[in-house]
């Protein structure tokens, strides 16, 4: 009998982790992109390319909200019926209407075609909008030049440029590669392929890629996203609005466009119940000041 | 020589998932107290194994590496840790009054022990978790931290003593 042996094995004794395998063989599901810790940008790398590998890291925590035993005889879980999505949607803004990225889990198949589908449903987030709905989309193929989308509604004019971003940016995560998209409308195909536009004017000059709208924690929660390179205040907020936790999170110093940031929020001694994490830009504050016009997402979260 | 069939990464990251996960996420909770961060930690280092696997190619070895891996970070866990409670504000929250049931009791006990590790420097914790909770040899210990087994010998005796001196009224 060793008193120190019986000590350590009783004090960790009623951990029982979440289940993370289908995360696992999520993150794990590409060579080339296990090896990267996934909130780095590798320099040079562009964002859309590491879309995917940040995707991983979106469901960390989804599914976690029960405690699940495994054991040395377990049988193994089926194989994965699903996959990730990075989906983007509109949101308002500081500077008006932007795209906002999320990531979703829909069954598996052509990763396009997925995308596509996700779009044409509402945004997991409420404060997100599509223009895009049930049935507007026919088929979509990835060719030489690009990769060509039907668009079938017959009814639907052509959408404003941000919608058509909405769906190059779509596409171009799905696609791993900064493709130009070809719209195709009644068999006819667009005089010219859409391009993305620079970040800057479509995307929100901050994101939060992880946590997920809902995903439940203990302990302690990490947080990314993407930000300008002046990097996010955050916060954590009950229920009531008030701030119970609070911390700068740096933008990576590499990279071009919008950066990753990241931070562990310790939730310690936080009453179970829902909360609100936000993120702002900080670039708008002038010092001294109390009020300042700043760009900002918001994921609501359950502390268990 | 073994006649098994030799595992592909997906396989070997499975094989070692299920047999494997639970403890090293306690491990790793030994470490750094917090399991959210545990569970990070020690996802990360399935995914390094995974990746990894065409050089290891043996469940041993990746077994030693996972352990390492962990170790390894929960160790940046903890820094990353530091320097973010300087940022945030921390809220005080009152002691919940325990009732001195038995479950009460145990929660004390667990949080101590927890407690009393995170007192510790930094390796003498690390060669405790290794040797009591994993059950390592000396020589596994050395290879785990890449110290001596002098160094391994020393941080576990004064480590064990400190350890029981904190915990005086549990043992």
């Amino acid at each position: 009998m060793n008193d120190l042996r019986d000590l350590l094995h009783d004090a960790v004794a009623d951990v029982e982790p979440a289940d993370r395998l289908r995360e696992l063989r999520a993150r794990t599901a590409d060579p080339a992109r296990a090896a990267a810790r996934p909130w780095f940008w590798a320099a040079g790398a562009t964002v859309l390319a590491t879309a995917a590998a940040v995707a991983v890291v979106a469901i960390l925590s989804n599914g976690s909200d029960a405690p699940r035993h495994h054991h040395h005889d377990m049988a193994l879980d089926p194989p994965a019926s699903t996959q990730l999505v990075a989906a983007y949607f509109i949101g308002d803004s500081a500077d008006g209407p932007r795209l906002f990225r999320e990531f979703d889990e829909v069954p598996v198949g052509d990763p396009l075609q997925a995308a596509l589908d996700r779009i044409e449903r509402p945004a997991s987030d409420p404060d997100y909008s599509t223009t895009w709905t049930a049935g507007s989309f026919g088929g979509v193929t990835q060719r030489d030049d690009g990769i060509h989308v039907e668009v079938d509604d017959p009814a639907a004019v052509l959408p404003n440029d941000l919608a058509l971003q909405q769906v190059v940016y779509t596409l171009q995560a799905a696609a791993s590669e900064q493709l130009p998209v070809w719209f195709w409308r009644e068999k006819q195909r667009g005089n010219a392929p859409v391009t993305a536009a620079p970040q800057v004017d479509v995307l929100n000059p901050v994101s939060i890629s992880d946590p997920a709208e809902g995903n439940a924690y203990s302990g302690s929660m990490i947080a990314r996203g993407r930000a300008e390179p002046s990097g996010v205040l955050w916060h954590l907020s009950d229920s009531a609005g008030r701030i119970v936790r609070q911390g700068v999170a740096a933008s990576s110093t590499s990279g071009t466009g919008l950066r990753p940031w990241k931070v562990t929020v310790d939730l310690d001694g936080l009453e179970p119940g829902d909360f609100t994490f936000a993120v702002l830009t900080t670039d708008t504050i002038t010092p001294g000041q109390t009020t300042f016009l700043s760009s900002t997402d918001t994921r609501t979260i359950s502390v268990r | 020589m073994t006649d098994r069939p030799a595992w592909t990464a997906d396989e070997a990251l499975e094989q070692l998932y299920a047999a494997h996960w639970r403890g090293l996420v306690r491990l790793s909770v030994l470490l750094v107290r917090d399991q959210g961060v545990a569970e990070e930690v020690t996802q990360d280092a399935f995914v390094a194994v995974h990746a990894r696997w065409s050089r290891l190619r043996d469940p041993d070895k990746a077994l030693a590496y996972l352990r390492q891996t962990v170790v390894n970070r929960s160790r940046s866990a903890l820094r990353h840790r530091a320097v973010v409670q300087r940022h945030a504000e921390r809220r005080t929250t009152p002691l919940v009054e325990a009732g001195a049931d038995q479950a009460a009791l145990v929660g004390d006990r667990r949080a101590a022990v927890l407690d009393a590790m995170r007192e510790l420097p930094q390796r003498q914790r690390e060669v405790l978790a290794l040797r009591y909770y994993l059950d390592l040899s000396e020589a596994e210990i050395a290879d785990t931290l890449g110290i001596s087994r002098g160094a391994v010998k020393s941080h576990a005796s004064r480590g064990a003593a400190t350890l029981r001196t904190l915990l005086e009224e549990e043992l």
